[in-house]
């Protein structure tokens, strides 16, 4: 647990874009994961059955919220900084206003397309790993990844006409 | 190629997902165009910035509160060992077991098995009947003959004999034929069998493989009388 509990909660922050929502939402997968082993046959990586549950538990949650229209509670980007890598104070300044940046725009894409980035560009996972979590065809991860990628490109367009 | 196409496996082409030949059409276009270059840099840009997103630690009670929630839950009943033991256990090994079990269930319940093969090296007796005088199987180291090509051949066969319980009117069960148990009966002395046109020997010694449709009494020289008139000698 305490091997994967840092990946959990960071993948469902980042769905959900609110650490408290996502810290509860985290403890309940691991009660949820406690219930359910006998569930897990091994077919598929113990990571893969993980994720999936989370994702399942973070759309949900978030389907939940829609309805419920609730406000959305943006966290600071400081909030996210935890442990920078980073010793440089304006490298980390710079880091910082990037993560909050991707983080803003990820946000603003729908909670698949946001997930499937998370997925594979975050966790690494690879495209069938993907399919697994997500339960879906391999080619329908190729092609939903193409188009959030080129979704958020075309987000963070605006910042690279500033910088350039 | 054209940039449409080329923009299209972008996204694969940067995950290494796309087939060599299609790889290396591609690495010629983004070599002499600067605007599909391009995008492939913004694109590799973005995944590295996802990339780096830092970890999120959890607070210091987490372990605790998911503690304090799993000791909360109901216990689990006695009956559900089994739903998680099958759950822990991969199918195939599931299937093992069970083969393994069904096995070593049916050598202990049939304990003449068992004996058979341990007397299998001593010839059985026989009883005044020709049949080995036995109340458990006893391997009989006979050949079965097989009618195959119109000719007849040998091969080694174990066929398993045993007296009837019954003991007064003694019946010799068989089991040897290819198609599983068949069964012969003597009464009194061996007798012969009848089958496929001809008159075969039938003892506990000589088995056929099929069952017998007749029995006809042996002679008292000992041999069987054939429907062509031929006699032939009892071995059993």
């Amino acid at each position: 647990m305490q091997k994967y509990q840092s990946r959990v909660l960071t993948l469902a922050a980042r769905i959900l874009d609110n650490r408290s929502e996502a810290e509860d939402i985290a403890q309940d997968i691991f009660v949820k994961v406690f219930q359910s082993l006998h569930d897990f046959r091994g077919a598929s990586r113990f990571s893969t059955w993980l994720y999936r549950i989370t994702v399942n538990h973070c759309l949900n949650h978030l389907r939940r919220r829609t309805r419920q229209q609730q406000t959305l509670m943006v966290t600071e980007p400081e909030e996210w900084m935890q442990d920078s890598p980073t010793t440089n104070p304006h490298k980390t300044l710079e880091q910082k206003e990037r993560w909050a940046l991707v983080q803003a725009k990820l946000q603003l894409l729908s909670p698949e397309h946001r997930t499937i980035i998370l997925l594979r560009d975050f966790e690494g996972l690879s495209y069938d790993e993907i399919a697994d979590v997500l339960q879906l065809e391999s080619g329908t991860v190729k092609s939903r990844l193409h188009r959030a990628r080129m979704e958020l490109k075309a987000l963070l367009e605006p910042y690279w006409a500033g910088e350039g | 190629m054209d940039c449409q196409t080329v923009h299209d496996h972008l996204s694969i082409y940067l995950d290494h997902g796309v087939p060599l030949r299609t790889r290396l059409v591609l690495d010629q276009h983004l070599e002499s165009c600067p605007q599909c270059c391009h995008e492939l840099a913004r694109l590799h840009t973005i995944t590295a910035w996802v990339r780096d997103f830092p970890l999120i630690e959890p607070s210091p009670m987490f372990l605790q509160h998911v503690r304090e929630q799993v000791e909360r839950l109901p216990h689990r009943s006695k009956l559900s060992f089994f739903r998680r033991l099958a759950g822990a256990l991969p199918l195939q090994v599931a299937a093992a077991l069970l083969v393994v079990v069904s096995a070593a269930l049916v050598w202990q319940m049939t304990p003449h098995v068992q004996q058979g093969q341990v007397q299998e090296a001593n010839p059985p007796a026989t009883s005044s009947h020709g049949c080995p005088v036995s109340a458990v199987w006893r391997p009989c180291l006979t050949r079965r003959l097989s009618n195959q090509r119109s000719r007849s051949f040998c091969r080694p066969r174990r066929p398993w004999y045993r007296l009837h319980p019954d003991g007064r009117d003694s019946w010799c069960r068989r089991r040897s034929c290819a198609s599983g148990t068949s069964f012969q009966r003597y009464r009194g002395s061996p007798a012969c069998s009848l089958g496929g046109g001809s008159a075969r020997l039938y003892s506990s010694r000589a088995s056929r493989c099929e069952p017998p449709t007749q029995f006809r009494p042996l002679n008292r020289s000992g041999t069987c009388a054939t429907d062509r008139g031929e006699l032939r000698s009892h071995r059993g």
